[in-house]
């Protein structure tokens, strides 16, 4: 992602998606299996 | 290797990155705010031309928030036009001015619009920095106006997100 107004504005809605799917957000340090998304 | 009582519970696990910033203008403040929403912390990899005297404060924001800032190189070029040397410049220049601001270097690099070499890798490993680059993405670099439908379809790249 790019920090820029529209994300900003879209990113509640694209973290609880997210989350719908059954993701959790980690720091690199914490990944084991390196997945990132931009 | 996901452990099985996470792939039980549908568990799946994602570092979120920010590129481009620091933006400013309450922008930086905006995600920060979501992310302590979502219990979410995040890569900003910043673009060092733009820590000035109105952005240097959100690096401290970022830190304060225990969200971590990596290297977008000085200018945003794409460095697989450059020469090593140049390439060098760009990332080890972006170390500094961050390091003038929070008091450390940055461990992580992410090339400009992903372009990435052997000849950029190996400057970043040579100054002992991991490069990220990433294997989905929100596509918002060409979103002009709020769009749910387009940005919920993540693509998937094939690329190594880190190497």
């Amino acid at each position: 992602m790019h920090e820029k107004p529209i994300t900003a504005g879209m990113l509640d809605d694209l973290l609880t998606q997210l989350e719908q799917r059954g993701f959790q957000f980690v720091l690199p340090d914490q990944l084991s299996d390196k997945t990132a998304i931009n | 290797m996901r452990k099985l009582s996470d792939v039980l519970a549908g568990r799946k696990y994602a570092v979120l990155t920010f590129d481009d910033g620091p933006y400013g203008q309450g922008v930086d403040e905006q995600i920060l705010a979501t992310l302590q929403k979502h219990h979410a912390h995040a890569v900003f990899f910043l673009v060092c031309s733009r820590i000035n005297d109105a952005t240097r404060g959100e690096l401290a924001k970022f830190e304060n928030a225990g969200d971590v800032i990596g290297n977008h190189t000085f200018d945003h070029p794409n460095l697989t036009k450059l020469s090593q040397p140049a390439i060098r410049d760009q990332i080890e220049r972006c170390n500094q001015r961050i390091a003038e601001v929070t008091g450390k270097r940055p461990g992580y690099f992410r090339p400009p619009f992903g372009s990435t070499s052997p000849a950029v890798a190996e400057v970043a490993k040579s100054l002992g920095m991991q490069q990220v680059l990433w294997n989905a993405n929100s596509e918002d670099s060409w979103l002009k106006r709020r769009n749910r439908s387009k940005t919920s379809a993540w693509r998937r790249r094939k690329t190594s997100p880190f190497c």
